[in-house]
C-alpha cells in the first residue's frame, strides 16, 4: 500500500469479527494491489484487530447489530479511494499486478467491474460484483446477503455506464470445512429478513440449504417451494432460481415423488444450465429410459470444467467428470452393456482414485463383461 | 451395445460375482486380507447422482 493516500485509487473495504485464522492471508493477498484497507470490526475478541493494524489497515469499530449492510456501509463511508474492492476475510485475491488492475478499472465509462470469483474450492469460476466506484449512491442493501449490485445496475442503466470484466480472481475459502457456526448465525437472520422481505429468492434458497444441512428436510422443501413460488409470480435471478428448482427436484426424487413436471418447468427456463442435463439424466434413469439418461450424462462429460464459465453460478467441477462417469457406469450397467459400464467406472476411478466404490463397481462390471463373452 | 445374458440385480455382493483372482485383488484393496467383509454395490435405476452448485450473492436477473 502507498503511504500517501491523497489520490488513492483502490480501497479494500471489509468487515471482520474474529477472523484471525483467515485474515492474515487475505490481507497479504491484497496489500500489494490496493492503496488502502478499511476494516470495520464488529466486535472481535481474537487477534483480528492486531493483524489488521499490522497490515496497515484503517480500523473502525462498528458494534454488531445483525445487519451486514449497515456494517459494510460504515466501512465504505471511510474509504478514500476512487474505486472500492469489496472482499471478505475468508477470500483471497489471486496474485495480480497493481498497474494492470488499475489500467483495467481506470476508464470514465466504467461504474463497476466483476472479477472472476471461485465460490468454493473445486468449483468452476463465475463473475461477481466486487469492484465499484466510490460513489455515495452505491451502498449495500440487505441485513443478510447484502449486495451492491442493485445500485450498480440502476446507475449503469440510468447513466449508460458499463460494467467491466477484469482479469482478476477472488477465491472464497469460507465454504470449505464445517459450516455449523455459520448456519447458527445465519438462520435467525434469514428468517427475520424473509419476514421483512419475503420476495428475496436468494434468501429462501439459502434458508432451504441451511435447513437441509441441519436435518430439517420438510423445512427445506417448503423454503425451496417458496423460492419457486416467488419466481413464478414475479420472476427472479436466473442462477439462484435454478438452484431452488434443482434442489427441490433432488428432494422430490429422493422421496419418490413426481419429478417430470418440475424438471420440464426447470428445463424450459434453464436449457443451458448443466444441472438441467444432470437431472434430465437422473429422472430418465429413474423411469428406466436409459438411452435418454446416457445422452444427458454424456453431454456433461463434453464440458471442460477448467474452462467452463456460467454467468452467476459456480459448479462443482466433479460434476463434469467423476459424477458424470459414475452415472454413465450405472446407466450402461442397467442396459446390460457391462464393458462400457466398466470403462466409465474406470474413468470415474481415474477422476477420484480414492473411491473404493468405483473400483469395486468397475471390477464387477468387468467380471460381468468377461462372463458373457 | 454388448450381449445381455443375465439380468442385473439391483444390489449384489461384489465378491459373489468376481473371479478368485480379482476377489483377492479387491480383498487387498479393501485392506482386510484373508477375510473380506461383504461389500454391497448398488446398481440401481433409482441411484441419483448429484453435484452441487452455488450462486453468487449478486445473482443476476435472467
Amino acid at each position: 500500500m502507498t503511504e500517501e493516500l491523497s489520490g488513492a485509487f483502490l480501497s479494500a473495504v471489509m468487515i471482520v469479527k474474529d477472523e484471525e485464522s483467515v485474515l492474515e492471508d487475505c490481507l497479504a493477498s491484497i496489500e500489494s494491489v490496493v492503496d488502502e484497507i478499511v476494516i470495520a470490526d464488529t466486535g472481535s475478541t481474537d487477534r483480528s484487530r492486531e493483524i489488521a493494524l499490522a497490515h496497515g489497515a484503517r480500523l473502525i469499530e462498528f458494534p454488531w447489530r445483525n445487519d451486514f449492510a449497515a456494517a459494510r456501509n460504515a466501512a465504505l463511508a471511510e474509504a478514500r479511494g476512487e474505486w472500492i474492492l469489496y472482499i471478505d476475510a475468508d477470500e483471497r485475491l489471486a496474485p495480480a499486478d497493481k498497474a494492470k488492475a488499475r489500467a483495467a478499472l481506470d476508464h470514465p465509462g466504467l461504474i463497476a467491474a466483476r472479477p472472476w470469483f471461485r465460490i468454493k474450492t473445486g468449483y468452476t469460476l463465475c463473475r461477481e460484483y466486487r469492484l465499484f466506484r466510490n460513489d455515495p449512491r452505491i451502498r449495500f442493501r440487505g441485513a443478510i446477503h447484502e449486495k451492491v449490485s442493485i445500485d450498480i445496475l440502476r446507475l449503469s442503466e440510468e447513466r449508460g455506464l458499463e460494467i467491466g470484466e477484469p482479469d482478476l480472481l477472488l477465491e472464497h475459502i469460507g465454504y470449505d470445512g464445517p459450516q455449523e457456526h455459520k448456519h447458527r448465525r445465519n438462520l435467525p437472520m434469514l428468517r427475520a429478513e424473509l419476514a421483512r422481505r419475503p420476495e428475496v429468492i436468494y434468501n429462501w434458497h439459502h434458508l432451504g440449504r441451511i435447513l437441509e444441512a441441519t436435518g430439517d428436510e420438510p423445512g427445506a422443501y417448503e423454503a425451496w417451494s417458496n423460492a419457486i413460488a416467488v419466481a413464478r409470480r414475479r420472476g427472479g435471478p436466473a442462477g439462484v432460481v435454478s438452484l431452488a428448482y434443482f434442489d427441490l427436484l433432488r428432494l422430490e426424487c429422493a422421496r419418490g415423488g413426481p419429478a417430470e413436471s418440475l424438471l420440464a418447468e426447470a428445463a424450459a427456463q434453464f436449457p443451458d444450465n448443466p444441472l438441467t442435463l444432470l437431472w434430465r439424466g437422473n429422472v430418465a434413469m429413474r423411469a428406466g429410459r436409459h438411452g435418454e439418461a446416457a445422452e444427458a450424462y454424456l453431454a456433461l462429460t463434453r464440458i471442460d470444467p477448467d474452462r467452463f464459465r456460467f454467468r452467476d453460478l459456480g459448479f462443482e467441477k466433479r460434476l463434469f467428470r467423476e459424477v458424470a462417469f459414475a452415472a454413465l457406469g450405472n446407466c450402461y450397467f442397467q442396459m446390460g452393456d457391462y464393458g462400457t459400464s466398466a470403462a466409465f467406472y474406470g474413468r470415474a476411478t481415474a477422476a477420484n482414485p480414492s473411491s473404493l466404490e468405483y473400483r469395486a463397481k468397475a471390477a464387477l462390471a468387468r467380471s460381468r463383461a468377461a462372463t458373457i463373452r | 451395445m454388448g450381449a445381455r445374458m443375465s439380468k442385473p440385480q439391483p444390489e449384489e455382493s461384489i465378491l459373489d460375482n468376481v473371479d478368485p483372482e480379482k476377489r483377492e485383488f479387491i480383498g487387498k484393496l479393501i485392506g482386510t486380507g484373508a477375510f473380506v467383509a461383504p461389500l454391497v454395490a448398488s446398481f440401481s435405476m433409482a441411484n441419483m447422482v448429484n453435484a452441487e452448485a452455488q450462486s453468487v450473492n449478486s445473482s443476476l436477473p435472467k
